[in-house]
Parts: C-alpha cells; sequence; structure tokens
C-alpha cells in the first residue's frame, strides 16, 4: 500500500525525517520497501493557453500551437492528438529539462521552429503513461510556473508492505494509528458533519439482504443533485501521489475514502436503479453480468450480487456495474458502505480473477462497524466538492451483528511467550496506544482488528510496540541430555566425503524433468505435475543419470570433456494412483566421461573406461566395509553393454556400467560415459556397525605366481571361483596380476597370470603344504577350463 | 703421544677432503680405521704410556675413532646420493589426484547442520511430496490463503502437493512424539516460479523447531543471533522486525548485517547496512493444536532459513540459477 507522507500529517503531527519513519514503521511490522521522493518542481515549465491550432504544414499528425505563455506567445510543434484551442497546459520552455531525460532546446521540427513542448503528466514524471498532453483546470493561473500554481509541495510515498492480517493498516488512518503509537502522539480523525433534509433516505430507498452471512451489513445514503465534474487539484494530486487516477468528482471521494479510512464504497445513479430498493443476495449458477469495465462475467452460484428491484447493479464488495455507473450527467446518488464477509470475496474474487483495491480490503476484513463512518465521511466530501443535498439518515441493514471481542489480558502467559518481566499496567498502557483498551483485566479489542483473538496475538502487539530489540536474547538454555542421531543423514554426508575424496564432483541437478519425454527414455511412469511451469519441468524425475546425462551435455558443450561428477538426491516412484504420495528414495548417482587423467605430461594418454567405472565401485563399497560384493549382468533403460548390477547380501543396491548409444545420441555426447545408481537406504540397512578385532597373522606368508591359457571368453570371476573350490581357508587371497593376449598365445586365447597368497594363522606353511595345493588349482583349471600353463 | 694423535687428526681431515668417490674413500677408511690402520697402531701402545697418563690418551684415542667414523659415514651419504644422480625438472607438475569438491550449497548446509547440531538439534526429514494438510492445513494455514493458488504451488492432485517448505516435517516431527522437540529439517522445496537470477521453482531451506515448556522469544532471540555469529563472524549484527506467518504468533523476519559492507551500506544491500534472511516467530497455538500439544503447557519457536540464499550472500553469487548449471567452472570455485 503507498502511503502519503503529506496526507498522513492529516491526522497526526509529523515533523520525523520520512526516511526515519518508514525505519521506524519496519521495526514494528510494517515493512517499507521504499521511500519514493515526489518533488514537484519544473524549472522553466510554466502554465500556456493554448490560442490557436493549425495543421503543420509539412506532417499529418503534427499541429502547430500558438501559445500565450504571460509574456510571451511561442510557436509550438505539438504532437499529441488531444490538443485544443483555450485549453491551459504545462509548457516547457526552451532551457527546461524534463524528469524523462528531455533537454528542451530552439529547435525546426519538420522545417517548422517551434520554442518549447506542450507536457504530458508522463513527461513530466508524474503518471506511468499518458494518453496525451495534461489538460490543467481552466482557472489555473497563466504564466505562473507549474509548480507553484498547482501549488505542489514535495512528498514523500511510503510503499508499505501490508501483511495479510492487518486490513486495518489499507488506510492512512489505520497507518497514522500505527505511526502515532510510534511517536506517542494523540491521532486525529475527521469529524464529518454536513446538514441533512427531509425527506429522509427510508423513505426513497429500502435495502433487503437476502445473503446476511456473505453480507452482514449494507448501509445505503441517498444524495441528490449533485453536479459531476472534475475534482480540485488537491484530491487529485493526493490520488495521483499514492497511484489512482482522478476520474470524477464523485468516484474520486469514494476513492480517497477507501484510501483514508480502508472501507471501500461504492457510488451508483439512483436514477438507474428501478424499484427504489437494493436487494442483495448471492448469483444463481451462470449468470452474466457486466462489470463497469464492460467485461462480461458468468457468475458461480454463491457471489453476493448487489441488486435493485429488478437486476443486479454490481458484484458485491468486488466491482461495479456498468448499468448503473456514474456519468457524466448523473444528478443523484445512492452512496454504498457495506461489510461483506472476507471467505465470500475471496472465493468469488479468485474465481473471477478481479483483484479490485475493494476485493483486496474486502477479502482481508474491514470494519464491519465502521461502515457508517467512512459513509459519513464521503458524504460530506461529496457535499463539499459536487454539492447536493443529503436526505436524512442512512438505511443501514446490519442482520448479523459483529460485536467487539474481549481477550484476558494474561500477562504473566505473555512474559513467558516474549521472555519478558512487564507487569500488566505496562503491558495495558502499550496496547492503549493502539486503541486497545484495557478495563478489569479485559483487553477490548475494536472491530477494526480482526486479527486479535487470542492471548498469543495481544504478545505480537505488545512485543512490536515494546520493541522487540528491547527484549533481550537469552543467556542459556535448557536442553535435553538425550538428543536423537539422525544416522541416515550422517550416512550421506560420509557418502559425500567418500565420493569427493575420489575426485569425484558434487552437482545438484532439477528434481523436476520432463515428463513426456523421461518416460519414453525410461520406459517408465512419470509422477506428473498437475500445473507445471513449463513442459521440461513436468513431472518429478524417476532416476539420477538422467540429471547427470544433462549436467555432461551442458558442460561437453562449453569445452569440459573430462567430468566426474556425482548427485545425492531423491527419485519419485509412481505410486500407481495417484491419490498417493508416490515412494521418494534417496539414491547416489555418478557419471564419468573422457580423460583418466588430464592431459599433462603423466598422461596415459587413454580414455575412461569399465574397469575405472567398476574400481571406483569397488573402492566405494571397500570404504564403507561391504564386503564380497557380487557383481550381476545387468540390463536397463541406460545401461546395457558394459553393465552389471551390485548385490550385497543378497540386497541388491544398485548397477552401473556404459550408457548405452541411444541415450548418448539423446544427449548429443561423443565420448563414452560411464554411470551408476545406487539406493542409499538399502547401502545403509547393510552396514555393520560393530567391527571386531581380527589379530593380525603372526606367521609369514608364501606367496606363489601362475599363469594358464585359456579361452577368451572365459570369465576370470569362473577361474577364481574354481580356484577357490579346489583349495581351503590357507589360500587367503588371489590377485590377476596380468592379462596377456598376442604373439605368443593362440587365436581367441589369452594367459592369465594369478599370484596367490598362503597362510596359515598357526604355523610357518611347509613347501610341501604349498606345492599340494598349487597342483591341486592347476588340475581343476585343466579339467574345467582346458587350461594350460604357460 | 699427545702431539702424535693431534698430526693423525690433521692428517686426516686434510687427505679426506682430496677423496673423490667411495672407493677412495674405502681405501681412507681402511689406512685410517683398519685392523692394521694408524689409529690401530695408537691403540697398541696404549700399554706403554704413563698409567698416570693413559686415561686422558685413550679418552683422546677414542674421541678421535668417533671423529674419524663419522667423517667417513658423512662422506659415504655425499657420494652415495651424487651417484644416483639422474636430473630431473623439478619444475614440471606433479601427478595431481583428482581435485573435487562438494557443492557450494552442501558446503553451506554442511555449515548450518554442524552449527545446530552442536547447539542441540537433530535433523529431522520428511516427503518432498506432501498433502494439503501436512503443507498448509495444519500449519494454520486457511483454505483460500493466496500461497494454495494455483500459480503458486506446484500441485499433483487437489490433496497432493510439491512441498513449499521444509515446515510440514515440524509436524511430522510433533505428531510422532511428545516435547521436548529441538529439530532442524533441511531440504528441497518447490514454488511456482520461473526461473531468473534471484527466482529458481526449486530451493533449499532449513526449518528449524524448539518446543519446550517455558521456551520464549529471548530463546528464539539467542539462537538466531549465535547461529548469525557463527555463520558470519563475532560482529554481525542481527535485527528482527515483526511480521505475519499463519503458524506463528508473533511472527517475525530477521535480518543480518550487510556481510560486506557489516552494516556500512554498500551496493549489495542498496545502502540499507541490512540482509533479510528469513521469517521465524513462536509456534501458533492452533498449530500446537493440530498435533496434540497443550499450548497452555508448551511455547516453542520456529524458523526458517533458504541456503541457496545465504550461499548467495557467502559468496557473492548474484544469479541463483548457477547453482544448478553445474558448470564446472562455476563448482570448482568454491
Amino acid at each position: 500500500m503507498k502511503v502519503s507522507y503529506n496526507w498522513l500529517k492529516d491526522y497526526v503531527d509529523l515533523d520525523v525525517d520520512p526516511y526515519l519513519l518508514a525505519e521506524k514503521l519496519s521495526l514494528i511490522g510494517f515493512e517499507v520497501e521504499e521511500v519514493i521522493e515526489r518533488r514537484l518542481d519544473f524549472p522553466h515549465v510554466v502554465v500556456g493557453k493554448v490560442l490557436q491550432v493549425t495543421r503543420h504544414p509539412n506532417a499529418d499528425k503534427l499541429s502547430l500551437c500558438q501559445v500565450d505563455v504571460g509574456d510571451a506567445r511561442l510557436q509550438i510543434v505539438c504532437g499529441a492528438p488531444n490538443v485544443e484551442e483555450g485549453q491551459r497546459v504545462p509548457v516547457a520552455r526552451v532551457g527546461a529539462e524534463l524528469p524523462i531525460g528531455l533537454k528542451i532546446k530552439r529547435a525546426k521540427i519538420r522545417g517548422v521552429e517551434s520554442e518549447g513542448m506542450i507536457c504530458s503528466e508522463q513527461e513530466l514524471g508524474l503518471a506511468e503513461s499518458s494518453d496525451g498532453i495534461w489538460v490543467l483546470p481552466d482557472d489555473t493561473p497563466l504564466g505562473k510556473p507549474l509548480a507553484e500554481a498547482l501549488e505542489f509541495e514535495t512528498d514523500f510515498i511510503l510503499d508499505i508492505g501490508v501483511t495479510p492480517n492487518r486490513p486495518d493498516a489499507l488506510g492512512h488512518i489505520g497507518i497514522a494509528r500505527e505511526v502515532a503509537a510510534i511517536l506517542n502522539r494523540p491521532l486525529r480523525k475527521p469529524r464529518p458533519e454536513f446538514p441533512e433534509v427531509q425527506p429522509s433516505a427510508e423513505e426513497v430507498v429500502g435495502v433487503e439482504i437476502q445473503s446476511p452471512d456473505s453480507c452482514p451489513r449494507y448501509a445505503a445514503r441517498v444524495i441528490r443533485n449533485v453536479t459531476v465534474g472534475p475534482s480540485p487539484l488537491w484530491l487529485v494530486r493526493r490520488l495521483e501521489a499514492v497511484g489512482m487516477r482522478a476520474i470524477n468528482n464523485v468516484v474520486d471521494v469514494t476513492n480517497y475514502v477507501m484510501l483514508e479510512t480502508g472501507q471501500p464504497l461504492h457510488a451508483f445513479d439512483l436514477d438507474l436503479l428501478e424499484g427504489g430498493k437494493i436487494v442483495v443476495r448471492e448469483s444463481r449458477q451462470g449468470e452474466k453480468f457486466v462489470t463497469l469495465d464492460e467485461k462480461e462475467h458468468t457468475l458461480q452460484e454463491g457471489t453476493v450480487l448487489i441488486c435493485d428491484a429488478q437486476k443486479p447493479v454490481a458484484i458485491g464488495g468486488i466491482m461495479g456495474g456498468l448499468n448503473s455507473e456514474v456519468r457524466s450527467q448523473t444528478r443523484n446518488i445512492l452512496l454504498e458502505s457495506a461489510y461483506f464477509s472476507p471467505e465470500s470475496i475471496q472465493r468469488s474474487a479468485r474465481y473471477l480473477g478481479i483483484k479490485s483495491e475493494a476485493s483486496q480490503r474486502f477479502e482481508k476484513g474491514t470494519d464491519p462497524n465502521g461502515v457508517r463512518y467512512a459513509q459519513d465521511r464521503a458524504t460530506q466530501l461529496l457535499v463539499q466538492l459536487a454539492g447536493g443535498e443529503v436526505l436524512q439518515g442512512a438505511v443501514d441493514a446490519y442482520p448479523r451483528r459483529i460485536f467487539p471481542v474481549k481477550i484476558p489480558l494474561k500477562h504473566q502467559q505473555i512474559n513467558t511467550l516474549l521472555g519478558t518481566r512487564l507487569s500488566a499496567e505496562e503491558m495495558a498502557r502499550i496496547l492503549e496506544r493502539i486503541e486497545l483498551k484495557v478495563e478489569d483485566g479485559q483487553v477490548m479489542v475494536p472491530t477494526f482488528r480482526p486479527d486479535l483473538t487470542r492471548v498469543a496475538d495481544l504478545a505480537e502487539e505488545v512485543a512490536r510496540l515494546y520493541g522487540l530489540e528491547n527484549i533481550p536474547a537469552a543467556p542459556v538454555t535448557r536442553m535435553p541430555y538425550r538428543v536423537a542421531v539422525n544416522r541416515f543423514d550422517a550416512f550421506l554426508d560420509r557418502v559425500r566425503d567418500v565420493m569427493v575424496g575420489f575426485g569425484v564432483q558434487e552437482v545438484l541437478t532439477n528434481s523436476m524433468i520432463n515428463a513426456q519425454r523421461w518416460s519414453e527414455l525410461t520406459g517408465e511412469p512419470v509422477y506428473p505435475i498437475l500445473n507445471p511451469i513449463s513442459q521440461d519441468m513436468s513431472g518429478l524425475r524417476n532416476n539420477l543419470v538422467l540429471s547427470l546425462m544433462g549436467v555432461i551435455q551442458w558442460n561437453v558443450n562449453r569445452q569440459i570433456r573430462d567430468l566426474r561428477i556425482f548427485e545425492i538426491n531423491r527419485v519419485f516412484y509412481h505410486p500407481g494412483d495417484l491419490n498417493r504420495q508416490p515412494r521418494e528414495e534417496i539414491h547416489l548417482a555418478f557419471a564419468l566421461t573422457g580423460n583418466r587423467e588430464p592431459e599433462l605430461w603423466y598422461s596415459s594418454r587413454q580414455l575412461i573406461d569399465f574397469y575405472d567405472v567398476k574400481g571406483l565401485i569397488e573402492a566405494w563399497l571397500d570404504k564403507f566395509s561391504l564386503d564380497k560384493p557380487e557383481f550381476i549382468y545387468y540390463d536397463n533403460f541406460a545401461v546395457g553393454k558394459e553393465a552389471l548390477a551390485v548385490r550385497v547380501k543378497g540386497q541388491q543396491i544398485g548397477f552401473f556400467g556404459r550408457v548405452k548409444q541411444a541415450i548418448q545420441d539423446f544427449f548429443d555426447v561423443e565420448t563414452p560415459i560411464y554411470v551408476g545408481e545406487f539406493d542409499l537406504k538399502r547401502v545403509f540397512e547393510l552396514l555393520t556397525e560393530e567391527k571386531q578385532y581380527r589379530p593380525i597373522p603372526r606367521f609369514p606368508w608364501v606367496d606363489r605366481d601362475l599363469a594358464v591359457v585359456v579361452d577368451e571368453t572365459i570369465e576370470v570371476a569362473e577361474l577364481i571361483r574354481e580356484i577357490r573350490n579346489a583349495t581351503d581357508a590357507l589360500l587367503q587371497d588371489v590377485f590377476v596380476f596380468d592379462i596377456y593376449r598376442g604373439k605368443q598365445i593362440e587365436a581367441g586365447k589369452k594367459s592369465v597370470a594369478f599370484r596367490f597368497i598362503f597362510q596359515s594363522p598357526e604355523r610357518t606353511l611347509t613347501e610341501e603344504e604349498v606345492n599340494q595345493r598349487m597342483d591341486a588349482i592347476l588340475k581343476r583349471l585343466r579339467d574345467k577350463f582346458q587350461a594350460k600353463l604357460r | 703421544m699427545k702431539e702424535n694423535i693431534e698430526q693423525l687428526r690433521e692428517a686426516f681431515l686434510t687427505e679426506i677432503q682430496t677423496v673423490k668417490n667411495l672407493q677412495e674413500l674405502d681405501a681412507l677408511r681402511v689406512k685410517y680405521l683398519g685392523r692394521k690402520g694408524q689409529l690401530q697402531a695408537y691403540f697398541k701402545q696404549l700399554g706403554q704410556v704413563d698409567p698416570a697418563d693413559r686415561p686422558q690418551i685413550g679418552r683422546l684415542l677414542n674421541e678421535l675413532k668417533q671423529l674419524f667414523e663419522r667423517t667417513i659415514a658423512e662422506y659415504k651419504s655425499r657420494f652415495r646420493e651424487e651417484d644416483t644422480g639422474e636430473w630431473i625438472d623439478l619444475t614440471l607438475p606433479g601427478r595431481k589426484p583428482p581435485v573435487a569438491r562438494k557443492h557450494p550449497l552442501t558446503q553451506v548446509l554442511d555449515e548450518i547442520k554442524s552449527i545446530f547440531q552442536s547447539l542441540g538439534f537433530t535433523i529431522a526429514d520428511g516427503p518432498e511430496v506432501e498433502t494439503d494438510y501436512y503443507n498448509f492445513e495444519a500449519l494454520n494455514i486457511p483454505k483460500l490463503h493466496p500461497a494454495r493458488d494455483m500459480q503458486d504451488t506446484l500441485y499433483v492432485t487437489e490433496d497432493i502437493l510439491l512441498r513449499t517448505h521444509t515446515s510440514p516435517v515440524q509436524i511430522r516431527v510433533m505428531e510422532s512424539q511428545p516435547p521436548p522437540v529441538r529439530i532442524i529439517a533441511p531440504g528441497r522445496v518447490y514454488r511456482r516460479d520461473t526461473p531468473d537470477a534471484s527466482h529458481s521453482p526449486f530451493f533449499h531451506q532449513v526449518e528449524g523447531l524448539c518446543v519446550d515448556q517455558g521456551i520464549s522469544f529471548a530463546d528464539l532471540k539467542a539462537v538466531i543471533s549465535e547461529f548469525a555469529r557463527r555463520m558470519f563472524g563475532e560482529d554481525i549484527q542481527v535485527r528482527f522486525r515483526p511480521s505475519f506467518f499463519p503458524f506463528t504468533e508473533p511472527s517475525l523476519e530477521y535480518d543480518f548485517n550487510c556481510v560486506f559492507c557489516r552494516g556500512k551500506g554498500c551496493r549489495v544491500c542498496k545502502q540499507t547496512g541490512w540482509m533479510e534472511i528469513s521469517g521465524a516467530g513462536m509456534v501458533d497455538p492452533n498449530v500446537f493444536k493440530a498435533v496434540g500439544y497443550d499450548p497452555e503447557i508448551y511455547t516453542g519457536y520456529a524458523f526458517g532459513m533458504g541456503v541457496d540464499r545465504i550461499a548467495m550472500l557467502k559468496f557473492a553469487i548474484d544469479d541463483i540459477r548457477l547453482f544448478f548449471e553445474n558448470d564446472m567452472r562455476f563448482l570448482r570455485q568454491f
């Protein structure tokens, strides 16, 4: 809400610097987002009178104007369509510098001399846009500097972010109340006074509320014989200062009083209302209505309609109708001031898609008992500015009376909540600064503060007015000894540390992905988003490796080709039934591509291959002491050709391998990529916390080498399995220390060189024991695989 | 005898300087220290020395022997080192193991977590896809609240949505245990924002919650101030401003001194000296009622903070999208 500093002065004595005031308001809960200085001083801009308008000889759209500026007659070329003879206009004379950055010089425009410029409000920095030049009232003194003629005074506009619980602060008086509380000064509210004539309003119009739940109160006043015309400059300027355009004196007064009190008002042309009657009812499904912005709306059931005896004339609390709008020939007015239930307005404004100044106030909750005050204030101004006679009284239908609430001032409870030590009297004094009277230990909450219903709400008022900065921070805290530890979270941290330690960079990617594309790529349904921001974020991902492919693509396209990345994040599995939450898992995924080492002098100049990724997994499992992993051939949407699943203790924990060509092509990356993805919850559950020491062997080991030639397609894992089967526990370890294919070997064969470690925990092994076992191994390999000793 | 010993010492020290390699050194060793060497000859003569002088002479001879041995050992090491003398270029870069880092957001979150863990908070967790009840209803956010609009929140069905904050974790934790509660809930949250320099449709929050008997705003002030001090330094000031959130009462927002100008006013903080961090407040009694805590007995505070925002402040990053592009030239800077 935009608040004018000068306007506030009407209600509270102000001498404090506007910027300081802004800071003080922020500290009591009214965040001032911006202070805008409106310095209205335009050197070399004066009031002129257009004497004559003729066509520019060389340009169709330009006019040639003779303008009297008091001490001179100027010839000015003007491009505005609305320039007319007799108008008073702002004229920027040679030497003027306009706020939009334009310097006025003597110039020839299309061959004709121009000695200045007739300005629009936009060009003077007074409006964001203008349709044409600014036409001033006819009595504006000719030749005077514009700022002086219009009695401009520098103002400061405070743009306040009023929180939704404070509808009372959506008017200048409401803000002034807070300012008065800050400065500890009295608040001065205008006292509306005006003469009334017979007959009484009740004799002329009736008000019938058929939907008291959505419209608990509706008051109508009748003002006859008004003269609709432009508003005086002071009013126009106040409206403009806070960003509202002037329309005519009647509409402007209703807007002005809304900006003053926070109570929206609406003026009907009484002569356009049939049957001398206002009926408030709820709409029927499908009813149509044209609002004053000439838009037709199809209403849902239950929207509050203001009707005359025959037809709807306004959508209650949201916008008036085109059929009853005040226009220049309007003589008689019905002035509406009402209270609508916030829920009803919220619902209607939302489906109608209308956010009017009125609806935004009603939906937060206006003051049901401030209805008449605002109406009288507007009536007073209407009489002042538009003339007319006020019929006696108002027709005030108030079927659902709303009473002020009382809250017990439990000062100890408030002190406990805030950590303060204020007495009940001190609290009462604080609350009374914002018109919360305390009587017999009860706080009387006026109806303009619908947000205050509980002791906790009072605590907030005490806290903000006492000053949050005056409440000292607690020096100590009471803390339970028993603190739960989130071991899984700690495990995730460790996994990150281990991956980073292995030289793999962490990344974080978007969980929202293109649902259609991903379900095509993965062959699995993707959990969809109903109202996505875009197609590319229309679902939640069911794996991480495709996200990492995206990261690789991004970097490769930027010439970064050697990549080792990982991510730990959630994946979402479609539960089949969308009315259920998806199953969420926390995964680790990684991707490796490019050169194994940077291209430096020591580099092997080799690309990352399958054994890099397998080694990474093995090292990773080793770090977490996950012994004896099993590797199983595997195939899924991402990997297949060189791919394995990993099983630990019979549980599959993830997979890894070379990315399929189709996926590589989809992401348009040439170099082979190796990826893996693991379910970390499952890994976590397999971790063994207890570790028991085993004695270090005291006796020396014996190592033996053996190279055998076997068929190319025989797997090393099979050979090792048979080697183990052929021996006993004395064989501690087997390594493959060389694989050879080439000249000395038959085609289709390979030589596999093993190193065996034999050891006993109890004794030094004899030569004979070891030889026995080596013989058994060789025999087994011969029998099973036709292996030949090399 | 004394003079002879002194001469032998001089001769040794002169001669060893002329030695050029290990062979010559070995010849020298035999000459002076060998079984038939010069030193041994003096030891043999020791019996003929005046018994009164014998201990002193003996000591001198032993010292000389040690000097010879030590000096020869030094020369030996020197020759051996020179022997292996292949010249290597020390200016070439080394064989560097691959270096990687945690994502900057993880680094900042790690710091936040460790600060709060040291203050006795436990890390809690909940689903990213939530129900309307946990995300809004139980947090006292009314049905027609603008945050529940399809414009702001990403929905799956009318009742299921992508959580807009980590506050639902509060509710889940309180439902599952009686007070006292002291948790932080870090995690990813979603809003229906079009990405630009200061908006991402997903980002990261840490929600804090502390409930017990006698917890007050003074405690909240203390915990936020302590966090600020540990995160950004001793001299950081914290400011609290009243605000409004449906799930806290009183509600407030907190600001830290600008971490760049330390409150003096600069371009980053738009000359205000302050940086808005996030919201906090005392848990609203309606929230306690939703989880079955008695608001007459227990009070508590809750606070939130944006990990991305803190990281942006800490590293002077002006575009949130950089975090999720994962350009290596960005990630390697942290």
